[in-house]
């Protein structure tokens, strides 16, 4: 096999490293995913949404700092302009996504998870709240990404664990 | 309400815990992470190219390690034209279009000008080396001469006598070769004794096309006063007449600025096509609604009135020595 010329390394070449992208996709897509379906996100949007996140990041790779920061920011407003820009639920399933190839009986296996049951009466403020906390935000942090104060972050945790703690009860009762 | 126990916040945060594992879980078996990779890597609409693209870049391997990643690192100009072996008459080949893999050509025979922005090691002084080679390629020295204009001296060698006229280092040798370049234009005109005919198959005058290549023009401009470019101001509408072609690149900090300068200005107007390098997206557009971005170094965006815009990345000619 002749060794192909577009192949040869460039010594001052500030192109992304592939390999530290690869990496980073594989390891954190499917909390990026969570995160967003913590948010609200049915499994195919929350999927899209991650996919166009990471596309973004793969492209703006090597001025990126804090990856994990960056997508959560980057996704989560990508997903609320979404929301916003939907009318009713989106409970249509667009075109598949890369990621999310095979067709899956979303709902079934979105009944599998008690918590997606719990969340989905919430507000979505509350949502998002939550999807913070859990991937380990101070209110402080959460209330600078959401643009909005300390204080509505905590009473809106508190009201989002309040309703979690409810459900579990409920739960636990009917067991 | 009633009055029903709530569980402890331990309990709440285990389960919240727990249910939170089993999503992340459930999701990593249920998403086609490598599919999810090979198409953030390769662009989406390139995904249909991916076996050309093997057969182009000589691989056996997997195909998340083709990436156009890896195609802007080096784009070496005997590769190019390889590739471009049936250029055709007038096309000058500067580098490979990112939507299908093919040859980027200048025509200077349709468009006779062009403009470069890009910041500090974007590529524009490798473009005009790759110009310059390709006019030394395309033409006969009796059909092509060059003028560089080159302050930084980035394009010694680039191309030799008796293509190459003058070389202007500084403002003041500068301004004696556009002096002289401008007088050949002037007598070039058509006079008032030129036939429709003549007009139309350009025949009233013979000699060869000349190439004005500029490199870093925000320091030719700069110089106290007077641009030394500015004699061709006149000419430059009517360069299909007289044979004039002027090639331009600038710094794209600090470009917005400046767009209206009488040479850029007048390019613009013209619609001459260029390509838009990495620089700083503050600029805002250059080049029709093109505004610069970040971009590995060769990687730009192609702006013609023909064929819209287009990701390219340019070939690249080492300096010489």
């Amino acid at each position: 096999m002749t060794e192909s010329p577009f192949l040869r390394p460039s010594p001052v070449s500030p192109v992304p490293k592939v390999e530290d992208f690869t990496e980073f996709y594989r390891r954190f897509v499917p909390s990026l995913v969570a995160f967003l379906m913590w948010q609200g996100a049915r499994l195919p949007e929350a999927a899209d949404v991650a996919q166009e996140t990471m596309i973004q990041a793969y492209r703006h790779w090597s001025t990126i700092d804090h990856p994990q920061a960056w997508v959560r920011r980057v996704a989560s407003r990508m997903l609320t302009r979404r929301m916003a820009a939907t009318e009713e639920p989106v409970d249509q399933i667009g075109e598949r996504t890369a990621l999310l190839p095979a067709p899956t009986d979303v709902t079934a296996w979105e009944q599998r998870h008690d918590v997606l049951r719990a969340l989905s009466h919430l507000p979505s403020r509350q949502r998002q709240v939550m999807a913070w906390t859990l991937d380990g935000y101070r209110p402080s942090d959460i209330a600078e990404e959401l643009r909005i104060t300390s204080e509505a972050v905590r009473s809106n945790l508190k009201k989002a664990r309040r309703a979690l703690a409810a459900y579990l009860a409920e739960s636990r009762e009917t067991r | 309400m009633n009055d029903r126990t709530l569980p402890s916040d331990e309990t709440l945060d285990a389960w919240v815990a727990g249910q939170h594992r089993a999503l992340v879980h459930d999701l990593a078996t249920i998403l086609d992470l490598e599919a999810g990779i090979r198409e953030a890597t390769i662009p989406a609409r390139h995904a249909g190219l991916a076996a050309d693209l093997r057969k182009v870049l000589d691989i056996d391997g997997g195909l998340s390690e083709i990436t156009f990643g890896h195609l802007p690192a080096e784009l070496p100009y005997d590769t190019l034209l390889g590739a471009a072996r049936d250029a055709g008459a007038g096309r000058i080949p500067i580098g490979l279009t990112e939507t299908d893999l093919q040859p980027a050509y200048l025509d200077f025979a349709t468009e006779p000008h062009f403009l470069v922005f890009g910041d500090a090691g974007s590529g524009k002084s490798g473009f005009l080396r790759t110009v310059a080679h390709g006019i030394v390629r395309m033409y006969e020295p009796a059909q092509a001469l060059v003028i560089l204009v080159d302050y930084r001296r980035s394009l010694l060698g680039c191309v030799e006598p008796p293509y190459l006229i003058g070389y202007g280092t500084s403002a003041q040798v500068t301004a004696g070769l556009i002096e002289q370049a401008a007088a050949v234009m002037r007598e070039r005109l058509p006079g008032p004794d030129v036939t429709a005919e003549q007009l139309r198959n350009r025949s009233w005058w013979r000699g060869p096309e000349l190439f004005v290549l500029v490199d870093d023009y925000d320091l030719v401009a700069a110089s106290a006063g007077t641009n030394p470019l500015a004699p061709l101001l006149d000419y430059l509408p009517q360069s299909r007449d007289v044979g004039l072609h002027v090639v331009v690149t600038r710094r794209a900090g600090g470009a917005s600025r400046v767009l209206s300068d009488p040479i850029l200005g007048r390019l613009r107007e013209l619609g001459s096509p260029g390509i838009v390098l990495s620089g700083p997206r503050e600029e805002g557009p250059l080049l029709g609604d093109i505004k610069p971005d970040r971009l590995p170094p060769g990687r730009g965006r192609l702006v013609t009135r023909r064929t819209g815009t287009k990701p390219v990345q340019l070939a690249w000619i080492p300096p010489a020595g």
